[in-house]
């Protein structure tokens, strides 16, 4: 069947303009879902930068026991390095720590803090690994098993801070995943109600169309196409919007101090854009459609009051 | 005696929950018929319109529509059947936004018509209905009278086999009544089947050899046809 589009296509544009700022809502609605959407799929690189390096480490400092041999502390190094507890280990040697202890007290004004510096006991400085973070009871546990050796003066430990850090920004994550999915979900319902809304204003028109004869197709597409002209103009929005958007990212990573890239590459954006794309625009189709049945089923159990 | 081009047996109608409007009723419209559906308000008259349009079901007996059954005929393929029938109401249902052409128009921009065909008749069609001069003005400032004429317009610009009328003049004062009637009598003597479905007992009396379809107690009750010379128009 010939289909004419200069009618179809007239008459949409005729309803959009008679409620421009329905039409209008409805795309500024459909552009935040294909706005937000690649940023959620991209968002694992744009969420690590919600957590800073600072929050995905913890450190462990040993003293050493003034009377501890060279072989105790070697036994305890071992058993340090023998665990999954620890990224890496460096002794910082009694003279080293005089030395700083000195360069400490001259900076608070005084000439020299200790007596003699041979007697100032070394310390191990300790990066623990990502396992201390993810089981902080065992790690903690360990630590004051360390505490216990006679090798070991004292040990001090970030374990709880880092752990209770780590936790509190995987709850924020959690809370900004929650609310894009909110987000999305409110997003995606507006565009429904808005475009039934609009198709429903339709309807009587439909109605007198279907009694002049008009198929099944031809009393869909003028919703079908008001549906594909949102997607039309609400995708390149939201494109725009990316794109502007990811200096913003990158500001991000700056704010943080990372070295890891939070910004997604033009390309990952495109290529997450086309793919929700092909989402939203299945989705607001099966919308429409859905749109269109409920509408029409209503419609068809009124009569119409025929008025200008 | 002309083939009938309605055939209606033992039709049987009520609504969801009510009363019969239909029981048992019958009749046949034959090819080149005028025939008055009379009855009082809430008689079925609109039913019946849209039980021979398919707008509407039926619960017992057999409608034949130009050889259609209407009872077999799937409701995907319903348009296929409006395209042969014309319809008018009584309130217009014009597209008052569009203009007296576009509206004409219509039918044949649904089913498909050349841009070149939809010219030639909606132009034949404004010179029959005398709304020449008005094509290019939005239905919208025209009056009630011009509006049953646009309506008829569409009705009959796709030359379908039957046209159908629910009370058309319902709306009109008798000076419009009498044009949309004397349009109509045009259209029977042309050989067009009509069907005008009215409350008003007159009406028969200004048409020439048209027929009468009384709806009386559930049942259809066919009158003779009013003889020449009581035409008043």
């Amino acid at each position: 069947m010939k289909i004419p589009w200069g009618f179809v296509i007239s008459r949409v544009l005729q309803d959009i303009l008679k409620e421009p700022f329905t039409f209008a809502a409805t795309v500024l609605c459909a552009t935040l879902v294909c706005f937000t959407c690649p940023i959620v799929m991209g968002g694992k690189n744009v969420l690590a930068c919600l957590m800073p390096p600072w929050a995905n480490r913890a450190a462990a400092m040993i003293s050493w026991n003034a009377k501890a041999s060279e072989k105790d502390r070697k036994k305890v190094i071992e058993i340090i390095q023998n665990s999954k507890w620890y990224e890496t280990l460096r002794e910082v040697p009694g003279e080293e720590v005089a030395k700083e202890v000195e360069m400490l007290a001259k900076s608070f004004g005084k000439e020299s803090f200790l007596a003699d510096p041979s007697t100032m006991p070394g310390y191990l400085e300790i990066t623990l690994s990502r396992h201390c973070l993810e089981e902080p009871q065992k790690c903690q546990a360990f630590m004051d098993e360390l505490a216990s050796n006679a090798a070991v003066d004292s040990v001090f430990s970030g374990v709880a801070l880092a752990s209770e850090t780590k936790l509190w920004f995987e709850r924020i994550r959690r809370f900004f995943i929650i609310l894009t999915v909110l987000f999305l979900f409110v997003m995606v319902t507006m565009v429904f109600l808005l475009t039934r809304i609009s198709f429903y204003r339709r309807m009587r028109e439909i109605y007198l169309w279907d009694l002049l004869g008009a198929s099944p197709l031809f009393k869909r597409l003028a919703c079908y196409t008001q549906a594909v002209s949102i997607i039309v103009l609400a995708w390149p929005l939201s494109l725009l919007a990316l794109l502007y958007s990811k200096r913003y990212l990158k500001h991000l990573e700056h704010f943080f101090g990372t070295n890891q890239s939070c910004s997604l590459s033009v390309e990952t954006l495109l290529g997450s854009s086309i793919v929700t794309l092909f989402v939203v625009a299945s989705f607001i189709l099966i919308m429409a459609e859905w749109a269109f049945r409920k509408s029409w089923n209503l419609s068809i159990k009124m009569d119409w009051t025929w008025t200008d | 005696m002309k083939d009938p081009i309605i055939f209606v047996e033992h039709l049987y109608k009520r609504y969801s929950g009510g009363e019969w409007i239909f029981e048992n009723a019958s009749f046949s419209v034959s090819s080149g018929d005028f025939l008055f559906l009379l009855g009082s308000s809430g008689s079925g008259k609109t039913t019946l319109i849209k039980i021979i349009s398919g707008q509407e079901s039926f619960d017992g007996g057999t409608v034949l529509v130009a050889g259609k059954n209407l009872r077999k005929l799937y409701p995907s393929r319903i348009h296929t059947w409006r395209r042969h029938i014309g319809i008018v109401f009584q309130d217009f249902r014009l597209l008052m936004d569009l203009t007296v052409e576009d509206n004409i128009s219509l039918p044949l921009i649904i089913m498909g018509f050349s841009k070149e065909e939809i010219k030639v008749r909606v132009m034949a069609v404004l010179r029959l209905v005398n709304l020449e001069e008005k094509r290019r003005v939005r239905c919208r400032f025209l009056s009630g009278g011009e509006r049953q004429l646009v309506s008829i317009g569409r009705a009959i610009v796709h030359s379908p086999i039957l046209i159908l009328a629910d009370e058309p003049t319902g709306n009109l004062d008798d000076e419009h009544a009498k044009r949309v009637l004397k349009l109509f009598s045009a259209f029977h003597r042309r050989g067009q089947t009509l069907i005008v479905a009215t409350h008003d007992r007159r009406l028969p009396l200004w048409v020439e050899g048209a027929k009468v379809l009384m709806i009386h107690e559930k049942d259809l009750v066919e009158i003779g046809p009013t003889k020449t010379g009581e035409s008043r128009l």
